[in-house]
């Protein structure tokens, strides 16, 4: 199953395209204090021992790259549900 | 040769044969070869712990508690991103600077602590320009062990031969080995560069957009990057003056240790005590009771004799014997138990007759160390990286591995052999 999520658009902006074999997320931040919440759905994926799951890129301006392998997909929209960046989610 | 002899050296042998079939982690192996010397009554329990050599183990406790915070400040991955931002993003150059950062990086630290730090990062910007990791990951491996080559801390052969030699001080390596190190990392980052150039290629919208990353938001504690700044510097400070200070390099590195320590406070103590790799200590532990066992046996001192009498006890040819010799001999096994049983043997050809040891201890140094990139196996930092590659569908073969870095390895030695002769031996 997959998931489909819904953000608060006032907060952030959350872009998702095909890059590759894996899926691309171009986040911008609206509010600079979600910083820490961004830094730890990053630090979850470190923890976690594999190098390619995410690979995180800061960019500007409260920019952010995430390239995300397509089997870490899932955790990786449930981590920004965890940390609020993500405000609504469904199993599709 | 007494039974006692005989008992040791069959011990001894089991041992490294368990080692180098790597079917039983080699830490429990070592620690056994190492009971069984001491249960068998070669060596008295206060004898074993005569022959262990705390200031190698001191030396790398310190320098693995330091590594273990610095690397939570985000300093490294600043500094990849930063270098690769310097050369605009071209491949080819990024892998220049990763591999000349990778180099620095274990003249001071780890080998393996370096390429832990190194292959996250390079991962990162390899994807973000979309070209093959596998090239990048093999040039970080050579230059890992060539950059540990070139000081007295940066690989572990070197660390027990300052230690057990009180003449080879941090500034000894600089003088003797860091330059003739850092000519054969650029001869081989030349020939790497050349061989994977084609492969090296990226659109001028991925450079683009490296070179919009901001590596100053990597820095995720200011605070402990200072401390750990301030630390690292106290440290390496130390190295260049433990001669001068009359300290020994384990001193410097848990004096440094234990200063960032005192900064940062009880929160970093467990995660700091965590990170030391408790099963590289216990290695070296059970490899210095094995090793003292052929001591007290007088079996290392019959090895170096039947050598001294294979040479004619002339220096020349046993500096290029034993530069050879331990370069083969590395390719295939651990350098660490082989450099544990050469100290002893170089010390007692000095017994034996040869006056000049100097060119034999820089011989076995630049022979054990770069001779661990011959093969896949040839050093930690190889099995290391591979292991990691492998695990995130990047698969660096040992044919693969060979093919590229065995021919280095030799031209490597060619270079060390017209070094050591030219330096020490006209």
């Amino acid at each position: 199953m997959n998931v489909e999520y819904k953000y608060d658009e006032n907060l952030l902006e959350l872009k998702e395209f095909v890059n590759g074999d894996d899926i691309e997320f171009l986040i911008t931040l609206h509010d600079s204090k979600l910083k820490e919440k961004i830094v730890k759905v990053r630090e979850f994926f470190e923890e976690n021992r594999v190098l390619t799951d995410i690979h995180y890129y800061i960019h500007p301006n409260n920019r952010y790259q995430v390239i995300v392998r397509k089997d870490y997909y899932n955790e990786f929209i449930i981590q920004l549900f965890r940390q609020q960046l993500v405000k609504e989610l469904i199993w599709v | 040769m007494s039974t006692q002899a005989i008992i040791a050296i069959g011990v001894f042998l089991i041992t490294y044969a368990f080692i180098v079939t790597e079917k039983i982690h080699r830490t429990i192996i070592a620690m056994a070869g190492g009971i069984m010397m001491v249960l068998l009554g070669i060596v008295g329990q206060e004898e074993a712990l005569h022959h262990i050599d705390f200031n190698t183990l001191g030396l790398l406790t310190g320098m693995m508690i330091i590594v273990a915070i610095t690397a939570e400040t985000g300093l490294f991955k600043y500094i990849a991103i930063w270098a690769a931002k310097k050369v605009k993003g071209d491949p080819l150059k990024i892998l220049v600077v990763l591999a000349i950062i990778t180099a620095l990086g274990s003249a001071f630290l780890d080998n393996v602590t370096t390429v832990l730090l190194m292959v996250p990062v390079t991962f990162s910007i390899t994807r973000q320009l979309r070209v093959n990791p596998i090239p990048f990951l093999i040039t970080e491996v050579i230059a890992s062990n060539i950059g540990g080559t070139s000081t007295l801390i940066g690989d572990p052969p070197n660390i027990m031969l300052g230690s057990a030699v009180k003449e080879l001080t941090f500034m000894a390596f600089i003088n003797n080995l860091t330059a003739i190190s850092f000519f054969i990392l650029f001869v081989n980052i030349a020939i790497l560069a050349f061989i994977y150039r084609k492969q090296l290629r990226t659109s001028s919208e991925l450079k683009a957009n490296l070179m919009d990353l901001d590596e100053k938001e990597e820095i995720t504690d200011k605070t402990l990057l200072m401390k750990s700044l301030i630390a690292l510097t106290v440290t390496i400070l130390g190295f260049f003056l433990h001669q001068l200070l009359h300290i020994e390099s384990a001193t410097v590195a848990l004096t440094g240790a234990f200063l960032l320590l005192l900064l940062t406070g009880e929160k970093y103590l467990d995660k700091a005590f965590l990170k030391v790799e408790w099963t590289t200590i216990f290695f070296f532990i059970g490899l210095f009771v094995l090793v003292s066992g052929l001591i007290e046996t007088g079996v290392i001192s019959l090895l170096a004799d039947y050598s001294v009498h294979l040479t004619g006890g002339d220096v020349t040819s046993t500096s290029i014997l034993i530069l050879w010799v331990s370069a083969i001999a590395s390719a295939f096994i651990d350098n660490i138990p082989f450099v544990a049983t050469m100290i002893p043997m170089i010390k007692d050809m000095g017994e034996l007759g040869i006056n000049n040891l100097e060119p034999l201890w820089w011989s076995l140094s630049l022979g054990a160390c770069l001779g661990g990139n011959g093969t896949l196996i040839g050093a930690s930092a190889n099995v290391i990286v591979a292991g990691l590659a492998a695990k995130e569908g990047h698969s660096i073969t040992f044919g693969k591995f060979l093919l590229v870095a065995f021919p280095l390895m030799i031209l490597s030695i060619i270079i060390c052999t017209v070094y050591i002769y030219l330096r020490y031996l006209v």
